[in-house]
């Protein structure tokens, strides 16, 4: 076997670990009941979680047990759905957090994320001005009082009936090509068109500009022939 | 480059380079870089509706077909708003929005709240698709979860009664024992104490007497013996009663110096203490010298130690010590003194019969300095 042969081999070799690492790194958060969520700290979660919501699930399987228990000890009252519901939206703000590099961690995730949940189902009652109070007896590390993070939903500046068709727009373009994706990753995700271009495999950031422009002028039109339609 | 002058040249440059192929005073003007184009976007911007400044771009530079020239410049600048309000909206704010804001440019700030309506309702699309997927993913709530937290609560709450409860069973109880306390525990104690003392007295005295009539029989026994130990040293030839000293062990470089009594003065001893139950009393008597120079080493700390682990120390202002040796022991004595090391004394007591008589051996400790 000549020298070159062997090389070959090797260099084989370390492709097919490379792509395992690779197929690893991205199948982990997908994986039920991944192990490997266990071996990343609070804070490397997070970073991962900045780059992709797909961590989500690993963080779901580390706190969702203790952050409904937690809820469901202060707010007994409560129906599995609702806590649910808001452990979700916590989730969310964590990730929002994350993907804004807005969170500096101060306490454990769970007990973020307790706090995070504390805040909503406070939020949620004075919507609703109810008078329920949450039965607190605080036991130290189960919140942070000092975390004021909640799920902001759409501002008093916004439009609510044209919001409203948008969504019904975005839901229609959902499926249709990638014109969701395309304003999910620049609206939502905040990626830059650089970014988006080499997402999307387009030879430059002017392709993703007009791409983007055009997707928007595209959900306007939907959205304006829903909003037509209800006048 | 600003971003804004970055996606107007973008825009523009492919049809003023078009126009400019018939219009050479605009092919001039293309080359002047940055200058041309910041003066080109202040005329973008300012530019109104009916687009007159674009006509007067169109004239100026003799660029023909001016209207369909001024058309696209239009459809190009509606774009080019859309944009810098994307930017905008992004947190980039370009001299461009800002001098739309500025002038209160109507189709920037209806593009800037289309845009805002956009991120909103992306935002609630979004959030429902990563609910979509968690819960996709997700676990329900069992009943059981909610069983088991609900009588986690159930605990608090029974907890939180119950130290209510003792709290109150508190506030009755504390006028009770504030009142009568001092009334009658000081007495109580007071009597406690006296009685205490006068029996702690009564032992003392009782002990201390029998100690002292003890003493006084065990000196009249040990004047027998111990007041002629030192002539007694002088016969080297005599049996000992304590066994040869399991000697000096490797470590300790001199033998030690042991020297039994005279047998005629164990006789003696015999003789009159035959109606006192007898325990043979083997006094060890030593002093400490430099192994080298022999001479006396004072301020060592002398240990006796025995093979039941008991230690007796003394320490030695005169560079002399005694010990009366534990019977039925295998016994070691070794001195300590900073920078000195010691050797040891090795001795035994096992084969002291009860019938032998008191004995006292005289002994050296050879301490020597450490390198």
């Amino acid at each position: 076997m000549s020298i070159d042969e062997v090389n070959k081999i090797v260099w084989d070799m370390h492709s097919i670990q490379a792509v395992f690492a690779i197929l690893h790194a991205y199948a982990c958060p997908y994986m039920s009941h991944s192990p490997d969520c266990n071996t990343y700290t609070d804070n490397q979660l997070l970073t991962l979680l900045a780059e992709d919501t797909a961590w989500l699930k690993c963080i779901q399987e580390r706190t969702r047990e203790y952050c409904i228990r937690f809820m469901h000890s202060i707010y007994p009252t409560a129906g599995s759905h609702q806590l649910t519901d808001i452990y979700h939206d916590a989730l969310i703000v964590l990730y929002e957090k994350c993907r804004d590099r807005q969170l500096q961690l101060t306490c454990s995730l769970q007990t973020y994320l307790n706090s995070v949940c504390r805040n909503q189902l406070l939020q949620q009652l004075r919507q609703e001005a109810r008078n329920a109070a949450l039965q607190e007896s605080y036991i130290a590390g189960e919140y942070d009082k000092h975390i004021t993070d909640w799920l902001h939903t759409a501002g008093e500046d916004i439009n609510t009936e044209r919001v409203q068709a948008i969504v019904k727009a975005l839901a229609a373009m959902k499926h249709k090509g990638d014109c969701y994706e395309l304003l999910q990753l620049v609206h939502y995700k905040g990626l830059s068109m650089k970014q988006v271009a080499a997402h999307f495999g387009y030879s430059n950031e002017q392709i993703a500009r007009n791409k983007n422009y055009l997707c928007r002028e595209k959900l306007k039109t939907i959205a304006y022939s829903y909003l037509n339609k209800k006048k | 480059m600003r971003a804004d002058l970055e996606i107007l040249q973008e825009l523009f440059l492919p049809l003023l380079t078009e126009v400019a192929a018939q219009a050479p005073a605009l092919q001039q003007l293309l080359t002047d870089g940055d200058v041309f184009w910041i003066s080109f976007n202040e005329l973008i911007i300012d530019a109104d509706e009916q687009c007159t400044q674009l006509y007067g771009f169109a004239g100026k530079y003799d660029i023909p077909h001016a209207t369909e020239f001024a058309t696209n410049m239009a459809a190009l600048r509606t774009t080019y708003i859309c944009h810098i309000a994307t930017l905008y909206c992004a947190g980039e704010s370009t001299p461009s929005a800002q001098h739309l804001l500025a002038v209160g440019n109507t189709s920037f700030s209806e593009e800037v709240a289309w845009q805002k309506d956009i991120l909103a309702a992306i935002t609630l699309s979004s959030h429902t698709d990563i609910k979509d997927e968690l819960h996709n993913t997700d676990i329900p709530v069992t009943d059981e979860e909610i069983t088991q937290a609900f009588k986690a609560t159930q605990h608090a709450e029974t907890r939180a009664q119950l130290k209510a409860q003792l709290k109150e069973w508190d506030k009755q109880l504390q006028p009770t024992v504030s009142v009568q306390k001092p009334l009658r525990s000081i007495p109580f104690m007071f009597f406690r104490f006296a009685a205490a003392a006068a029996i702690f007295t009564v032992t003392t005295v009782t002990i201390v007497k029998v100690f002292e009539s003890r003493k006084k029989q065990q000196r009249t026994i040990n004047t027998l013996v111990t007041s002629p130990v030192t002539d007694s040293t002088h016969h080297l030839h005599s049996t000992p009663v304590v066994q040869p000293a399991v000697n000096i062990d490797t470590a300790s470089p001199a033998p030690m110096t042991h020297q039994a009594t005279d047998k005629t003065k164990q006789a003696q001893t015999k003789k009159t203490s035959t109606d006192i139950p007898h325990q043979p009393q083997i006094v060890l008597i030593g002093n400490i010298i430099d192994l080298h120079t022999q001479e006396t080493i004072t301020g060592v700390t002398v240990t006796l130690k025995d093979d039941s682990g008991k230690e007796q120390t003394i320490i030695s202002a005169d560079g002399n010590f005694q010990f009366i040796l534990p019977r039925h022991r295998d016994i070691v004595i070794t001195g300590k003194k900073d920078k000195y090391a010691s050797t040891r004394i090795s001795l035994s007591t096992k084969t002291v019969k009860d019938s032998d008589a008191d004995d006292t051996i005289r002994a050296h400790l050879r301490l020597f300095k450490e390198q």
